[in-house]
């Protein structure tokens, strides 16, 4: 039994039902507004509705003594002219704000247009990819405290070196309502829950720091024993690690990418590179290789929307396409860039489903979802081995790409010297920087052991989304690390 | 005791972008919202929403005060003592509000921004894309306590920025990319012409990158981008950061840590400063203060709550417009360049962070190697590494340029010694 399921509506999208009366409107109206925004001309229209609340509960200093809760409600209208955007939003749906909006929306066209929209056709996600059995509206603050609790103590039990611990639950339920020119419609319910753990720890006046996170789109059956035995762990035995760490001898050596956090490689390195805005207006380092063999053609990487409860995952795009998976690299082969549907059109290709926005108040632009690679047939143990000399990296805090020159970075948190084959000292806060289309070439060893990972991935262009990457252990076999 | 701030903000946007010289996406937009902070019972919440009719606001009211009975008393949270409050009684101008800003026609932005576009659009055969945006905007802000304080802030900003990609050559320098920006309350005092040359000559200068061996040298970190280095500084401070043990400078109030050469000073009042206030997001009334004098780390940024766990004294929860003095007036990164005679101009920062706790830092850069006084080339894919402490120990210079386009006034920085990763 789906609970939200259970809202008033005109027709049932798998399970889900239309919600006009969320946002005071309804199909004829959408229509009037769909076109007032094509007025002045453009060849389509979008409308964007959008309900979303965001909770937070904190634990300090070993009390659950602070919340927070927040309403965020209105509706953003799009015109395209080509390649050209006109958008506003409003905080009131009412009609006339809504027309205001549009008329807006429409400057960005110069001529004047009389357009029929066509009657609205509510589509079906092919499988909703985060079913809500157990709402978090259904268990307040009272009931998700506890499991802070228990974390904290968990924490503070494991190593008595333990100082400080703040652990937060940050919640948040959206619901979307689209509609195009085209006569397409969506209705959808987005959840997404985070828990952020951040310990730090004190040896002989030494202070070291550590955050443990894991997102998914899930409903309150996320918060489990497993859950806080998982953070817990992660959070005590790395920040411990890292007393030991130190910086290891800067310069060019081979790096091997540890399975999971190591997909901060493929979205910084050629993932920003592939999203087809960039590629459209000629910026980006990989605009003119399409189709071209880039890597070794054992590597396959995918940016997918279809992973189960994934932070990644949509069942629709925020401009109506359904989530999918796309084969960026295959085979070793550029096979795709990420589409919105104004690039789409521009390269007479289907989108794929990357048309992504942060909120009504900003329009879809091309982002990455969950982007990974595939397994490839090579084991971790060998590929350790295979190094006289280099670095193993395993946990990351931040990365960052120049789209046109192809130079991106990673800061690696977390690592380990590799001498003669055999991870020895552990290592710590050092930046690594390559230039992307270099680095994939470098990639000359994928083991067998793809994984994703569920940390609180952000992307940031412009606007916020929410993402993850994974990866299996990899070695690349030259980049610039930072170090002493 | 039960205690409420009520915060409502409101705002009005806009922007145009130009895209090779053409419009190529136009976007307006109006919000406002309430926050409610609420302390009743020694229990603390936040609660907000961007829907203000009457039967929202009492919903939002209700779940507040739902919400609290199911957390924990925490009674460090209160308001802050009323004698710090501002009380309205210096009433000069900060010169943040354009009083001209809804008198700007549509089509004016329209034609800033595709009069920066025409300045440089076809002038070389290199050049593959280039981006102009204008975008403005006003903001409203009442904050009204349950202690009587009530004050309204209103600022306009106006933004120009250009981005453009040339086309070089070699198999690893296929683009080059130059960004300008240029911010000022009064679009009048926008310097939106010089940006565009400015964006293209950088990204002429980018143009074929060379790495540098590993190894110690002399850096100047040019102002625009000179604030990644001293973030770290003004975060270590952050009284939250104090208060749970995370910060480098945990247990420094008042010892000489940094070089004599640097003071950075909180300057809220400065005329025309982006960060400049009368009072903070407490109501309390801002005053000019030493962080860093000649070195010595003066004061910690301590808010009412974070005062009352530590049991210490407030101070405020962050700076408004920190600012660091020159070492030389008039000092110039050319004469910066002169002095060092070899080294690394930084001019962008490629990702990198720092451990709060530790101080370690480890960053990407990308600029200019110079020698003999000169600039050689563009230098890329490098790792400047080190300790904060130690890092601001080896300051050689401050220069005397920083921007008011910025909230934070940092000019360019001259450091020895530092420790950069490439060959």
């Amino acid at each position: 039994m789906i609970k939200n399921q259970q809202k008033k509506g005109e027709c049932q999208n798998n399970g889900t039902l239309f919600n006009y009366e969320r946002f005071g409107t309804n199909p004829d109206d959408i229509r009037r507004v769909l076109a007032t925004a094509l007025s002045c001309g453009g060849n389509y229209s979008d409308i964007y509705f959008e309900y979303s609340i965001a909770e937070e509960v904190t634990l300090r200093d070993g009390e659950v003594n602070s919340t927070s809760y927040d309403v965020d409600y209105g509706v953003g209208i799009r015109t395209l002219n080509g390649e050209k955007t006109g958008y506003a939003y409003s905080e009131s749906t009412t009609l006339e704000d809504m027309l205001s909006a549009a008329k807006m929306a429409s400057q960005i066209a110069n001529s004047t247009n009389e357009i029929s929209i066509p009657p609205i056709n509510e589509l079906r996600a092919a499988k909703n990819r985060y079913p809500i059995f157990d709402s978090w509206e259904d268990h307040p603050i009272d009931q998700r405290a506890p499991f802070l609790k228990k974390i904290n103590d968990i924490i503070f039990s494991k190593d008595e070196r333990v100082s400080k611990v703040i652990a937060r639950i940050s919640t948040s339920y959206t619901e979307v309502l689209f509609a195009n020119s085209l006569g397409e419609s969506f209705f959808d319910i987005k959840p997404l829950a985070s828990v952020v753990v951040s310990v730090i720890m004190e040896d002989n006046g030494k202070i070291e720091n550590y955050s443990s996170t894991k997102s998914y789109r899930m409903d309150f059956s996320m918060l489990n024993d497993e859950l806080i035995e998982e953070l817990s762990n992660e959070a005590v035995e790395n920040c411990a690690s890292l007393f030991d760490a130190t910086k290891p001898k800067g310069g060019e050596m081979a790096v091997v990418m540890a399975a999971g956090k190591s997909g901060i490689l493929l979205h910084e390195a050629i993932g920003h590179a592939f999203e087809a805005d960039f590629i459209r207006k000629g910026t980006s380092i990989f605009s003119e290789k399409l189709g071209e063999k880039i890597c070794n053609e054992k590597i396959n990487i995918v940016d997918d929307a279809t992973v189960d409860f994934n932070r990644g995952s949509l069942n629709f795009d925020d401009e109506g396409v359904p989530g999918q998976k796309t084969y960026m690299v295959k085979d070793g082969v550029l096979n795709s860039f990420l589409h919105d549907r104004i690039s789409a059109k521009y390269y007479g290709v289907a989108p794929t489903g990357n048309g992504r926005r942060e909120s009504f108040r900003y329009y879809p632009i091309p982002r990455m979802r969950a982007t990974y690679m595939e397994s490839g047939d090579a084991n971790e143990e060998d590929i350790i081995r295979d190094v006289k000399e280099g670095i193993y990296a395993c946990d990351f805090s931040n990365g960052q790409v120049q789209i046109g020159e192809g130079d991106f970075t990673f800061y690696v948190k977390k690592g380990y010297l590799i001498e003669n084959g055999k991870l020895t000292a552990p290592i710590k806060d050092i930046n690594i920087i390559g230039n992307g289309p270099q680095a994939l070439k470098d990639i000359v060893a994928v083991a067998n052991n793809s994984v994703i990972n569920d940390g609180t991935w952000t992307c940031g262009k412009d606007q916020y989304c929410c993402v993850s990457c994974g990866m299996p252990t990899v070695l690349v076999s030259n980049l610039t690390v930072g170090g002493e | 005791m039960d205690q409420v701030r009520v915060n409502f903000g409101k705002n009005t946007q806009s922007s145009c972008i130009v895209l090779n010289n053409e419009v190529d996406s136009i976007f307006q937009s109006s919000s406002a919202a309430i926050c409610l902070q609420l302390m009743k019972d020694g229990r603390y919440g936040e609660f907000s929403t961007n829907l203000l009719n009457t039967n929202e606001i009492e919903k939002i009211i209700d779940k507040a005060i739902y919400s609290l009975k199911l957390i924990e008393p925490d009674y460090c949270r209160t308001l802050p003592d009323k004698a710090r409050y501002f009380k309205g009684d210096d009433k000069r101008d900060l010169g943040l509000f354009d009083k001209d800003f809804k008198a700007t026609e549509p089509s004016q932005k329209r034609d800033i921004a595709l009069s920066a576009s025409e300045k440089i659009f076809g002038k070389d055969e290199r050049l593959i894309s280039l981006e102009s945006e204008f975008g403005d905007a006003i903001y409203y802000n009442h904050i009204i306590d349950s202690q009587g304080f009530e004050g309204e802030n209103n600022n306009t900003s106006n933004v120009i920025s250009i981005n453009c990609s040339i086309k070089g050559s070699g198999e690893r320098a296929e683009r080059a990319s130059g960004f300008w920006w240029d911010c000022s309350p009064h679009i009048a005092k926008l310097n939106w012409s010089e940006a565009p040359e400015l964006a293209l000559q950088r990204a002429i200068n980018s143009l074929n990158p060379k790495k540098l061996k590993s190894g110690f040298y002399n850096i100047i970190i040019e102002e625009q981008c000179a604030s990644r280095v001293v973030a770290p500084i003004i975060e270590g401070l952050n009284g939250s950061n104090i208060q749970q043990n995370n910060s480098f400078l945990l247990n420094k109030k008042g010892e000489k840590i940094f070089s004599e050469k640097l003071n950075i000073i909180d300057d809220p009042h400065r005329y025309g400063a982006q960060g400049a206030r009368w009072f903070n997001n407490e109501g309390i009334a801002t005053f000019r203060s030493d962080i860093i004098n000649q070195g010595i780390v003066s004061d910690y940024f301590i808010s009412t709550y974070i005062a009352n766990k530590m049991n210490i004294a407030p101070t405020v929860n962050y700076p408004s417009v920190p600012y660091i003095q020159p070492t030389e007036s008039g000092l110039t990164i050319n004469k910066m360049v002169q002095e060092l005679k070899e080294g690394i101009i930084i001019r962008g920062f490629n990702g990198g962070n720092h451990n709060l706790a530790t101080g370690d830092f480890s960053y990407g850069i990308e600029g200019d190697y110079f020698k003999n006084g000169e600039i050689q080339f563009h230098i890329h894919e490098l790792n400047i590494t080190g300790n904060i402490i130690s890092f601001w120990n080896n300051l050689h210079s401050i220069a005397d340029d920083h921007k008011n386009r910025a909230r934070w006034l940092i000019p360019s920085l001259a450091f020895t010694d530092v420790r950069v990763s490439g060959e």
